[in-house]
């Protein structure tokens, strides 16, 4: 077991050594992923499929009006994402369009959300990376899923979600403010809120808190008290959608809903990927991870101690509390996806975010070996890997950037909205 | 012709970097040759369908434009080994077979017009001669005029070998105490003769050049999702080659940085062929690279920098490196290899068709 500086480890280092990044590269990957977004979206938003998008829509446009969910309305969802529309819905026209702002703003704060952890982790630059791929993996995750159009699903809004308490739960780590900790757990209760696919990072947070801090620490203390500002924040959030559900008289239903209907459906079939294509988009990702794992173990959890290199690099790595949490997660996410009803991709873009964020390791372990070995090759180095990258990232934009563009030109209008006003009279829906 | 640029040095790098002193196995070295050739020839011969009327025998008339394709690609690659071999002392066998799969792939995925090979080995010899005898301004202007007329992607070319030849001569020609042609001035007149004489040469033959624009339109009619698809289908076949030419690319040393001995030393094609490459980078999302023959002409300047992308990777993956960086040139090579299965099961599954038609 590492002694509890190894585990805790310091990730201000990465920060206070942040090497001169140019501003065009800042400017052209925010330009990459404004695009990558615009495509994603105008396809998902096409999408000849009509299904989650119509019953979301449909139903906060009526809860708007008057409805109350679980009564007049049935879903096996959560209220979150149905009340945030219908909030849209309070003076914007009946019909899917005005969805379009909000659900985009959310995408683009959650990129920020994820770059932001990657600047907290590896540092800028490798943050704004983890920024662009997350917005290639999870626009082509929602742009190519057979089963679901991937526009306004809850998946969109839980990227900001996620990649906020991941990041508030990492800065709780490293310094251990409650304020940080009420934080993450006010980021959980908003993405539990939102789809019950957030439990993955609820128990991976609530197990990792634990061990590190009855295991590893061995501080009972320290546990409950960050136990109990994850629980105040998250209760923060959560107390007011149960006090309005109660309200309405509906609170048994809802959670019968969430629950006792829901829980059937995890027994039909799996989400777990078919083959490699279905993770197309995680290709690079994947094998980043693999890299750096490697790495980040020989170096970070000192395989070969003793020479001087070594000890230069692993003192830059992110410490082992934080890629240990995210494994966990990892590893929750892999066992939620097996149980899961469908194989349908836009699961994926949650269960990727725990993937991307550990891809880092890779140039993090590449940027440190480089500057501390003083490697004539440095450039070619980074050259060699990003161009391989860049070969191997091409599906995913081939699949991406036709499928809109193809979904553009066939859309219509007037269909949409006569489906949009037909879903209108629905009462029930089970969405992916 | 007066020019201050030195013959390229038989031991030093195509980037001026010292070869290592290693001599080529020659058995293997004309094995991998003949095995090349034989794949470009039987898979130009493939992707040109049978004709009914000669069905069953082995000589078609229909298939002799893609033969002599073949045949002048074979030409082609035996050009680019005499610039690899002027570029290093020892000659390493994997960039002439990435070449070779991707041109074989290109030829059996689209249409390959002769011309567009024809282009590909009249610059390759260009800038073989480029490498070896830059003083031979005159030449090379014209042969590189002749290979414009026939792509107008090769303008990329030119502007390489002007801008190659401005960096060397420049600074040179105020201190030239006067006498013989200018450099740059005779190059673009040897250029503007050779664009002129092959166009008139192909209008004569009633084959306008530039054919290569009447693609365009074809373009359109795809829409651009579907032409999306298609120039993705051609990236996809010519990205092994693209890949490790970028990476010579990136690899090779700014000669800005080293001074002029390290510009009097390595060998005046570089900056040519790198600002070729990096022409052809921006000129593609301008020209509608639609087809086979475009790509390959496209691909010209990668297939250059070829040995010094293979050098600079197979660094990468030596025992020396520390071990991330070892292990990402491992990885890189391994990838390779799977970006190299595209084009050859393009090429082989052509073949297999060609040979056993269904």
């Amino acid at each position: 077991m590492p002694a509890r500086n190894e585990w805790h480890g310091s990730d201000t280092a990465v920060r206070r050594q942040r090497p001169p990044w140019p501003t065009f590269a800042a400017a052209a990957a925010v330009l990459i992923i404004l695009i990558i977004h615009a495509f994603g979206r105008t396809g998902a938003f096409c999408s000849p499929i009509h299904a989650d998008s119509f019953a979301f829509s449909s139903f906060a446009c009526r809860i708007a009006r008057g409805a109350v969910l679980y009564r007049d309305l049935h879903i096996d969802k959560p209220p979150g994402l149905l009340w945030l529309n219908a909030v849209v819905y309070l003076w914007a026209p009946q019909a899917r369009w005005p969805l379009i702002p909000m659900e985009s703003l959310a995408l683009l704060l959650g990129y920020f959300a994820v770059y932001k952890v990657g600047r907290e982790l590896y540092g800028r630059p490798i943050g704004i990376v983890l920024a662009v791929v997350t917005a290639l993996a999870v626009n082509v995750f929602l742009l190519t899923d057979y089963t679901v159009e991937g526009f306004n699903l809850a998946e969109s809004y839980m990227v900001l979600t996620a990649s906020a308490a991941t990041l508030y739960y990492i800065r709780a780590h490293s310094a251990g403010p409650p304020r940080a900790m009420a934080l993450t757990g006010a980021f959980l209760g908003l993405s539990l809120a939102l789809k019950q696919t957030a439990l993955p990072l609820l128990v991976a947070v609530v197990l990792h808190r634990s061990l590190s801090d009855l295991i590893i620490a061995r501080d009972p203390r320290a546990w409950a008290r960050n136990v109990a500002a994850l629980g105040a924040g998250s209760g923060a959030v959560l107390a007011p959608v149960v006090a309005i559900l109660a309200v309405q008289g509906v609170l048994g239903a809802a959670v019968e809903s969430m629950t006792v209907r829901a829980l059937p459906l995890l027994q039909q079939m799996t989400g777990w990927p078919a083959g490699w294509v279905d993770v197309l988009p995680l290709w690079v990702p994947l094998a980043w991870c693999a890299i750096g794992l490697i790495g980040w173990c020989r170096y970070g959890l000192g395989v070969r101690p003793g020479r001087a290199a070594h000890a230069a690099v692993k003192r830059r790595l992110p410490s082992a509390a934080n890629v240990s949490f995210l494994l966990l997660w990892v590893i929750l996410e892999c066992v939620m996806l097996v149980h899961l009803p469908r194989r349908s991709f836009h699961y994926y873009a949650l269960s990727s975010l725990p993937v991307i964020f550990l891809s880092g390791l890779f140039w993090a372990v590449l940027q440190q070996e480089l500057t501390v070995t003083k490697a004539r090759s440095a450039q070619y180095v980074v050259a060699a890997a990003a161009i391989w990258s860049a070969a191997f990232v091409r599906p995913a934009v081939d699949l991406l950037v036709p499928t809109a563009i193809a979904r553009y030109r066939t859309y219509d209008a007037e269909a949409d909205q006569s489906f949009f006003d037909e879903s209108l009279t629905h009462a029930n829906a089970i969405v992916g | 012709m007066n020019c201050t640029v030195p013959p390229t040095p038989a031991s030093s790098d195509f980037a001026g970097n010292p070869a290592p002193a290693q001599r080529p196995n020659a058995l293997l070295c004309v094995v991998v040759v003949t095995a090349c050739s034989a794949w470009i020839t039987l898979s130009s011969w493939a992707a040109s369908p049978p004709s009914p009327a000669s069905a069953g025998s082995w000589v078609q008339p229909d298939r002799v434009d893609a033969v002599v394709t073949g045949v002048v690609l074979i030409l082609a690659l035996l050009c680019h080994l005499w610039v690899y071999s002027q570029a290093a002392a020892s000659l390493a066998l994997a960039p002439p077979v990435l070449l070779t799969a991707v041109w074989a792939g290109l030829g059996t995925a689209g249409r390959l017009d002769p011309s567009d090979a024809v282009a590909v080995l009249v610059m390759t010899v260009a800038t073989a001669l480029f490498s070896r005898r830059p003083q031979a301004v005159a030449p090379i202007g014209v042969i590189t005029g002749m290979a414009v007329a026939l792509s107008p992607l090769l303008v990329g070319a030119a502007a390489g070998l002007c801008i190659a030849l401005h960096a060397f001569t420049g600074p040179a020609q105020g201190a030239r105490p006067g006498g013989g042609l200018r450099p740059l001035p005779a190059l673009v007149a040897g250029m503007v003769a050779g664009l002129l004489l092959m166009t008139a040469v192909a209008i004569g033959a009633g084959r306008p050049p530039w054919m290569a624009v009447s693609v365009a339109p074809v373009l359109h009619r795809l829409g651009p999702a579907a032409a999306w698809r298609h120039v993705s289908e051609l990236l996809g076949l010519v990205a092994p080659v693209l890949a490790v030419g970028l990476l010579g690319l990136i690899a090779v040393k700014d000669p800005d940085d080293a001074g002029p001995e390290r510009v009097r030393a390595g060998p005046a094609v570089y900056p040519a062929v790198c600002a070729w490459l990096l022409f052809n980078v921006v000129v593609a999302f301008l020209f509608p690279v639609v087809c086979a023959g475009h790509a390959i002409v496209w691909l010209a300047p990668a297939g250059l920098l070829l040995p010094v992308g293979w050098r600079s990777l197979r660094s990468l993956a030596s025992g020396s490196m520390p071990m991330t960086i070892g292990m990402s040139g491992g990885v890189c090579l391994f990838l390779l290899a799977v970006l190299l299965w595209t084009p050859i099961r393009s090429a082989a599954a052509a073949i297999l068709i060609a040979v056993y038609p269904p």
